[in-house]
């Protein structure tokens, strides 16, 4: 099924490949008339990701039916970062087996990339019983795992009511950033109760890598559970992440 | 899980695809919580399209037995599920090739054990979930617990059972790794 469907800034969307591309190798992109999903998980499944882009966010988008295109991420990544900010980007499928990304700048600059065969993940979200809440800019959270990488490879995440804080242990230093609804960087927080999780830096530092400094990220989490991170992508899209909690040392 | 065996059977993703006479996907409980990982199917497998079922398999059946476990209660599979020609270890594009299959297996299965049999079977695993690498000779019957979306999953590496039949003394370290994972169900 052929399409075109054009992004204005093509650093943008280069970004939220980037960030997707450090976790997974492959992604199957669904294509169909309200939108582009991807839905993924690393090889060791200690992440999900699930890509969500209406057609809204696209400045054209000519999409008959459905269809479902494997591309290899990483060099789909490096395809799109040869684009610069106000660069026009489109996506171009024909009959043929390959993907026509342009890049419209001071010239018009087109790749060509194989599609591959994907496994498609048949996988609903879960509706996980998280029992804290908390909306954060992005810049405190990129900030928060820049500085836990500093001391430790993982990150606690800690709720109470009024006070949400994220704190890191290494064998000789810590780190702890205390935000309270006072706090510009936490915007909004609803705690059940009391609810301490801990996730890994490596992890953590690539999905914060495509957040902008001041989008609205939401984190949800449980006691020992997963941590559900949402980021808007201009606004109508999303991009959210699932990542499992680190076994705590005993 | 059938469409995903149906789709192995009819694979051709690598040349062993075009020299197999049968793809062998695996066999035994959906709803397993024991996996068991081997390396590639041998020429009784590739005839039957059924794991384990030469030499090496009545060795995994009589261990299996002896720690009151039944085929029907695990599942078998392998990483590659052709047969590589001569027996010859599967090379990495193979294993690179065939591997979503098993990822998408365990995806189903959810199994809480994994155990790889073999070095090739273990090292493809343990990095999978993100662990480092070591002898088989050190670290056949310890366990890695990885912490996933799914819960946590033990893994648990062992020779392959074919050692068994070649280096008799080699059995009594199966044997001793079986009674080891025993414990472990019981706990799990």
């Amino acid at each position: 099924m052929p399409f075109e469907i054009v992004f204005d800034g093509a650093k943008d969307f280069a970004t939220l490949i980037a960030t997707a591309s450090n976790l997974i190798d492959e992604a199957a992109f669904k294509v169909t008339e309200d939108g582009i999903s991807m839905r993924a998980m690393d090889p060791s499944r200690v992440v999900l990701i699930d890509l969500n882009l209406p057609a809204g966010i696209f400045s054209k988008y000519e999409v008959d039916g459905e269809e479902t295109i494997g591309v290899n991420m990483d060099h789909f990544k490096k395809i799109l970062k040869r684009g610069k900010s106000k660069d026009i980007l489109v996506l171009k499928k024909g009959e043929e087996n390959f993907l026509e990304v342009t890049l419209q700048g001071t010239a018009t600059r087109t790749f060509r990339l194989p599609l591959i065969e994907v496994e498609e993940l048949e996988l609903e979200l879960p509706e996980l019983p998280f029992t804290a809440k908390a909306v954060v800019l992005g810049e405190v959270l990129k900030e928060a795992v820049k500085d836990a990488s500093l001391v430790s490879d993982s990150l606690k995440f800690i709720a109470r009511e009024n006070e949400f804080i994220m704190k890191a242990e290494g064998e000789t230093n810590e780190v702890e950033i205390k935000l309270t609804l006072e706090d510009e960087g936490l915007l909004d927080l609803e705690v059940q109760e009391e609810t301490k999780s801990a996730y890994g830096i490596s992890y953590l530092a690539d999905m914060v890598k495509g957040i902008g400094k001041a989008d609205e990220v939401i984190i949800q989490f449980g006691n020992d559970m997963p941590l559900q991170m949402d980021y808007p992508v201009r606004d109508e899209g999303r991009l959210t992440f699932l990542l499992a909690p680190r076994v705590e040392e005993e | 899980m059938k469409k995903l065996e149906e789709k192995i059977k009819n694979c051709k993703k690598c040349p062993l695809g075009m020299l197999r006479t049968n793809a062998v996907p695996g066999s035994g409980s959906y709803d397993a919580e024991i996996m068991f990982v081997g390396e590639a199917p041998g020429y009784w497998e590739d005839q039957k399209g059924l794991p384990f079922v030469g030499r090496a398999g009545k060795v995994l059946d009589e261990l299996l037995g002896e720690i009151g476990l039944k085929r029907g209660d695990v599942y078998i599979t392998n990483i590659v599920k052709c047969r590589p020609p001569n027996n010859r270890d599967p090379t990495e594009e193979e294993i690179k090739a065939c591997s979503p299959y098993l990822d998408r297996q365990i995806d189903i299965i959810r199994p809480k054990v994994i155990v790889p049999l073999g070095r090739h079977s273990m090292s493809y695993i343990l990095k999978k979930f993100g662990f480092e690498v070591e002898p088989i000779s050190k670290i056949h019957g310890k366990t890695f617990e990885a912490r996933t979306l799914f819960g946590k999953i033990i893994i648990m590496p062992m020779y392959h059972p074919a050692v068994a039949l070649y280096k008799p003394q080699l059995k009594e370290e199966l044997r001793k790794d079986f009674k080891k994972l025993r414990e472990i169900l019981d706990n799990v």
